[in-house]
């Protein structure tokens, strides 16, 4: 016995899927690691033996390419596999990282060994690999896999804004449709019901009381007829199933909005951060490069003085640049560098100055070469990814804070679509109610009274007297239906604890209702009325079905903080348990109406719990 | 007996809406009914207390709270023989209270828009009343009681003096006390002097409650 989909304890395959979606994403996310630093390895592979093969005039790198090719695919499902298995096994993304860097350099170092070997078999000459190479493709991969991660964020980001852009124009279009659907309400009960009471006072007062014995019957039948055919049908009308009014609202978002803000909450927790290990690896990585082959092409040097100045100058000017680039970096992402992090972006800077600076010198020296230049430009590439990873971690910030806000707003607009939807219909049944209740009684009630001096014996007065009792029923009817039809969506503050004191009141003779619930709880519904209406509104028609369907002398209600989004009401009674009724939705039917996920179980030691979950989003303001 | 005499024939009527209430009222004393009027529930069962009716008429839906039904079965806690006349608009009341599924005897169900006059009103009365003066009604302790008897039992048991509950049955003064005795004796309470006896009788009735000795379903 449950409504909507919740369940309050939730099944074993329910987490476990969810640990399969996570490692199923993070291995989305190591593909493209594995893809990367195996693509880059291969594309700086095919250009190294490019300009070697044109150096040296042979045309055999079709055969070793293909070979090379065939050797990179194989280890790129070795790499992916290793790496998944990694994402599985390891727990705590410092361990995860690190190995999957681990893994990718095994995978790097024996397709460098591969290559080694193929080479020597098919051009007769090894093909070099050398450490910075491998290391350039942990570094080329983590870059890739920020790059993911902020493509991931965006997507979400913009799937958010869209949803939020929707909702806002649903609300509105809703405010419209529930005006007019009024309006349609107030026209129908005028034309239907309204205009026919008005034709028959006026009818009443056009008569002489001489005729009125003649009126009498006619007149009874019209009032019956309408309570029958006219009121009967539209009160049902009215109060129905999911009245088309507020057509517009997407009932699952009504449904669902308690869990969309906790959704979406869950999505910006999830986007990962890029690790410590990956930065300080990669930074380190270039500083070394750039050192060594810096320091490699300074060996020329040591013999002019003349040149040494210009060098010294040309190292001044590029430790300037590097220092103000430095500081201008470190200035924009001040709050979420690490001590750490920005000393290697400062040395970080320092190369990519030395990077830039260079080969202007070789240049000015005469010893410029491509191969050389690849090589600088490649370290020019790392350090940009260096720095990203490093500021990566200020991306995602700002990204995750973006995220939440923008969850956040959603998550306002969608609960003032439920709310809405549910003062609506509110509404709707309140008036559906005095249709059903007062307005078909009395009407038939006096077709009674017209019928019983619809009698030769009653004297004239007797009859005069009903007539007029009559007429001023009629006249109180109509202006009943003409304040019903302008009833207003919140008709003032809910007193939290004088309705449920007064609703104790009602029940007492019958049945005992008790409250349980801590005053913070009580506050916090308080301070927001949509709730306070709903809590009422529930608990009242749960106790009516317990004393209905168990007939129960005692029932406590509970009250519990479920989340910072929901409020549980947990009804207890001591009757007899549920029965079929009452399993088969009778009495529940309007808390699904209302979008409520409830559940009702009968108690081992007798009666039965009802339990309600209260949408209740603390963020918002206490008009409702 | 209980429904006979004339003067102590009593009805409650209960309905939330004002106009409905005061026509059922005015139809209900035309059948010759001492008439309490009841606005909700809660108003219901507690005038029924001090009122001791026969009849009840009621609404069955009578705002926030119980229902007329729910009033039905509480008054019938304390009042066992009380005749009951339901209305409502609804033609199928079962769909909105289950329990209306089985009437039991002594009750009547009205639509109100199927009441053509009066006379629908009274052919339902009648037929809910009937029969109650003859029904017995059995203590936990086996003892059985007329209705009579067990309505006497009752406003002891509330505190009524002999003459009020004269009054109220219409007779006199001695034939009440005598009614009196020889309920004691079925109570098994020795008269001694006149207090003792009645204080225990309200003791029992207290503890007690008062079955229709065929039902033996357990109606809370």
């Amino acid at each position: 016995m449950r409504g909507a989909s919740r369940e309050t304890s939730k099944p074993p395959w329910e987490s476990a899927q969810r640990q399969v979606l996570v490692a199923v994403e993070f291995l989305a996310s190591a593909r493209t690691f594995t893809v990367g630093s195996v693509g880059a390895l291969l594309a700086l592979m095919t250009v190294r033996i490019v300009m070697i093969e044109l150096a040296l005039e042979t045309h055999r790198y079709v055969a070793l390419m293909a070979a090379l090719l065939a050797a990179t695919g194989a280890l790129a499902v070795v790499g992916g596999v290793g790496q998944s298995l990694v994402a599985h096994f390891l727990s705590g993304r410092g361990r995860r990282a690190a190995a999957m860097v681990g893994v990718t350099i095994v995978a790097a170092a024996a397709h460098a060994v591969t290559t080694a070997w193929l080479s020597v078999e098919l051009v007769g000459q090894t093909v070099a690999v050398p450490l910075r190479v491998i290391l350039i493709a942990v570094a080329v991969s983590l870059a890739a896999y920020l790059v993911e991660t902020y493509r991931k964020f965006r997507r979400t980001k913009s799937n958010i804004e869209h949803r939020l852009r929707d909702h806002e124009r649903i609300l509105e279009r809703n405010r419209l449709a529930v005006q007019v659907a009024r309006g349609r309400l107030r026209d129908i009960m005028d034309r239907q019901v309204a205009t026919s009471l008005r034709e028959i006072v006026n009818s009443m007062d056009s008569s002489l009381p001489g005729d009125y014995r003649s009126q009498i019957r006619p007149w009874a039948h019209k009032l019956r007829r309408l309570a029958v055919a006219d009121v009967r049908p539209l009160s049902h009308e009215i109060g129905g199933d999911r009245s088309p009014a507020p057509s517009v609202i997407d009932p699952n978002v009504v449904v669902n909005s308690p869990t969309q803000s906790t959704a979406w909450r869950e999505v910006v927790n999830r986007v990962p951060y890029p690790d410590k290990l990956a930065p300080i690896s990669v930074g380190m990585t270039v500083f070394l490069l750039t050192v060594s082959h810096w320091a490699g092409g300074f060996g020329g040097l040591i013999g002019g003085g003349g040149q040494v100045l210009v060098a010294a100058g040309v190292c001044g000017v590029a430790i300037g640049l590097a220092v103000v680039g430095a500081r201008a970096v470190v200035s924009r992402y001040p709050q979420s560098l690490s001590p750490g992090a920005r000393w290697f972006l400062f040395l970080l800077a320092v190369a990519i100055g030395m990077a830039i600076v260079s080969p202007i010198y070789r240049v000015a020296v005469g010893q410029f070469d491509r191969t050389w230049w690849l090589n600088v430009s490649i370290t020019m590439g790392l350090s940009i990814a260096t720095l990203l990873c490093c500021t990566g971690r200020a991306i995602v910030d700002r990204g995750r804070a973006a995220l939440a806000s923008e969850a956040a707003a959603l998550a306002a607009v969608s609960w003032a679509l439920a709310d809405y939807e549910r003062e609506e219909l509110r509404i709707r049944r309140t008036i559906a109610q005095h249709l059903h209740g007062h307005v078909q009684g009395r009407l038939s009630m006096a077709g009674v009274l017209l019928s019983d001096v619809d009698d030769p014996r009653a004297s004239d007065t007797q009859v005069a007297a009903a007539v007029e009792v009559v007429r001023d029923s009629l006249r109180r009817i109509i202006e009943d239906l003409d304040d019903l039809a302008y009833l207003e969506a919140t008709t003032g503050p809910v007193d939290l604890a004088g309705a449920l004191a007064e609703l104790r009141a009602a029940w007492v003779a019958v049945c005992d209702v008790s409250l349980d619930a801590s005053p913070a709880t009580l506050d916090r519904i308080r301070a927001n009325q949509a709730s306070a209406r709903l809590l009422v509104d529930v608990v009242s028609e749960a106790v009516t079905n317990a004393v209905r369907h168990g007939a129960a002398r005692h029932v406590v209600v509970r009250l519990e903080e479920a989340s910072p989004d929901t409020i549980q009401v947990q009804i207890d009674d001591d009757g007899t348990g549920v029965d079929s009724a009452w399993a088969s939705g009778m009495g529940t039917r309007s808390f699904t109406d209302l979008g409520l996920s409830w559940q009702l179980t009968a108690r081992p030691d007798g009666g039965s719990r009802l339990s309600v979950e209260i949408p209740d989003n603390r963020a918002r303001s206490a008009s409702g | 007996m209980v429904a006979d005499a004339e003067s102590a024939r009593r009805a409650l009527v209960a309905e939330d809406d004002d106009f409905s209430r005061a026509m059922i009222a005015a139809m209900v004393e035309g059948l010759g009914f001492l008439v309490e009027r009841a606005v909700s529930g809660r108003d219901a069962i507690e005038r029924a207390r001090d009122f001791d009716p026969d009849l009840l008429v009621l609404d069955l839906d009578l705002g926030p709270g119980p229902s007329g039904w729910d009033v039905l079965v509480t008054a019938r806690r304390d009042m066992p023989w009380a005749a009951g006349v339901i209305l409502s608009g609804h033609e199928q009341p079962q769909v909105i209270e289950p329990r209306m599924a089985q009437l039991g005897p002594h009750t009547a169900y009205i639509v109100k828009h199927q009441i053509q006059s009066r006379e629908t009103l009274r052919a339902a009365v009648s037929a809910a009343i009937e029969g109650t003066a003859e029904e017995r009604y059995s203590l936990p302790s086996g003892v059985e009681l007329s209705a009579g008897q067990a309505q006497v039992l009752r406003l002891v048991a509330y505190g009524w003096t002999n003459e009020q509950i004269a009054v109220r049955r219409g007779c006199s003064v001695r034939a009440v006390e005598s009614l009196l005795a020889r309920l004691y004796v079925s109570l098994g309470l020795r008269e001694v002097d006149g207090l003792a006896p009645r204080v225990v009788a309200t003791r029992i009735f207290h503890d007690g409650r008062l079955t229709p000795p065929e039902r033996n379903d357990a109606r809370r």
